[in-house]
């Protein structure tokens, strides 16, 4: 008797670390896939200019990474929070407004019977060798 | 193409011949003058003339005719007064070009009028070829293609004792023109000079033609048949004297999505440039291009230029093959201000 209740609460506890380790899989490749859709959010603020350095068009980083996230993440959780942080990818200090090099991208969210999601990730968008 | 010598005999008489009708004294208005007298381009000017007899307020109508090689008259101008000619007067000068003169041409100005006293009249001009004198048209060219890099083309004409000489050099038009990052296309790249022995300036109406393989083009005419897209060129001289193209449609494109087109959409913006959409350089990094130009000179001719359209490197992608790229860290910080989005789901 008292190993089937041992059995039993094994099953359980397995279970519920299955769950949780589903759930906690599955935000992170929600997560971590947004930089697929990253590289096309970039613009070029004056475009008939000089061959200008691109930057992320902070709205566009915004809805598309929310809605990315909702799509993927719908029937897996209730509920998340999104952070998003601007900086000069050179200097990495933070900058205001609607053009920006580098974002810093921050997900949290309840796991069930387990610690919490978060993790954040910093994009920046930078000049290679070529273009020197 | 003029791309071989074409010798046509021209004759000249330079007499007005005949009049096709017998002239009464009655005409309220008669032909003054029909004439031509020669252009530079090889052309000729037509000039009729009429004065007023007697007073009427009758209907007049003046038409010039032009007819070629026994041909069809073809009707070159008009003019109608409804109630009759105030004075003497004149039309407008006719100018034919060298093109529109055959081997044998007539020239006729017909008065007719509503008023039943008098009968119309209409007096005829011949301008026929004699073995005499000749038109020429030789093209000169060195053989080589346009796209070698340095090209030289004389189009030597003719017409009887007239040369007329257009020179080119084309110094920067290649087989395969290499932008230095897949984002957008400027025309204004290729340059060329102009000389013609006359000192006529270039006139000439040019267009851009691009291969729209996977139809990424949609805001641009194509031709069905061929899958070719146009925008039309302008022609502009630099302060150096270089002529150079420039798109002569205003062009707009999507600033997210870099899509193209002729047509202003909201949300696009106006550019000089063909912009290429994001996503798609490995697709249209090979280009079938073609510049036409339809030169208006003493003789109408076409000159074309095929070109591939080829990038170097992507303006933005991966790290490796783009002038831009995305590097992507863990951040271990928390202690930024973030803006904070709850999303319920």
């Amino acid at each position: 008797m008292i190993l089937l209740l041992v059995a039993i609460w094994g099953l359980l506890l397995g279970s519920v670390s299955l769950v949780s380790s589903t759930v906690y899989h599955s935000i992170d490749h929600a997560f971590t896939s947004l930089n697929y859709a990253l590289p096309d959010l970039w613009v070029v603020t004056d475009v008939e200019g000089e061959l200008e350095a691109p930057l992320y068009d902070t709205y566009l980083v915004e809805t598309t990474s929310i809605q990315h996230l909702s799509h993927n993440l719908k029937g897996v959780i209730d509920r998340y929070q999104i952070g998003f942080y601007y900086f000069d990818a050179e200097t990495m200090e933070e900058v205001e407004g609607r053009y920006v090099s580098g974002v810093r991208l921050s997900l949290r969210a309840a796991v069930p019977f387990t610690s919490d999601y978060y993790k954040a990730m910093n994009y920046l968008i930078t000049e290679t060798n070529y273009a020197e | 193409m003029w791309h071989k010598m074409l010798k046509l005999t021209f004759g000249l008489t330079l007499a007005a011949l005949t009049s096709a009708s017998t002239p009464m004294n009655d005409y309220a208005v008669r032909v003054k003058e029909l004439s031509y007298r020669d252009t530079s381009s090889g052309g000729l000017i037509i000039h009729a003339t009429y004065y007023k007899k007697n007073k009427s307020t009758y209907k007049v109508t003046f038409q010039l005719f032009h007819t070629v090689d026994d041909g069809d008259s073809v009707l070159l101008e008009e003019e109608t007064f409804p109630s009759g000619i105030p004075s003497d007067g004149e039309l407008p000068d006719y100018e034919l070009k060298a093109t529109q003169i055959g081997k044998d041409n007539a020239f006729t100005f017909a008065i007719t009028t509503s008023d039943p006293s008098y009968t119309s009249e209409k007096k005829t001009v011949h301008y026929r070829p004699s073995g005499e004198k000749y038109l020429e048209v030789e093209e000169k060219h060195n053989h080589k293609p346009l796209n070698s890099g340095y090209y030289k083309e004389i189009y030597t004409m003719l017409r009887g004792y007239e040369i007329s000489e257009d020179y080119f050099i084309f110094d920067n038009f290649e087989e395969t023109v290499v932008e230095p990052v897949y984002k957008y296309f400027d025309i204004r790249r290729f340059r060329f000079t102009y000389h013609n022995s006359k000192g006529k300036t270039l006139n000439a109406t040019c267009r851009f033609s691009f291969y729209d393989a996977f139809n990424l083009f949609p805001g641009f005419p194509i031709q069905e048949e061929t899958m070719f897209r146009s925008i039309p060129l302008t022609i502009y001289a630099d302060s150096d004297g270089y002529y150079h193209f420039a798109f002569g449609a205003q062009l707009y494109f999507q600033p997210t999505t870099y899509q193209s087109s002729m047509i202003y959409e909201e949300g696009y913006r106006g550019t000089s440039f063909l912009y290429f959409p994001k996503r798609y350089a490995d697709q249209l990094n090979d280009i079938n291009c073609l510049i036409n130009i339809d030169v208006d000179s003493f003789f109408d001719y076409n000159i074309s230029a095929t070109f591939s359209l080829k990038y170097e490197k992507k303006f933005f992608g991966h790290c490796n093959d783009s002038a831009y790229c995305i590097e992507s860290e863990m951040d271990y910080g928390n202690n930024v201000k973030e803006h904070v989005y709850e999303v319920e789901l």
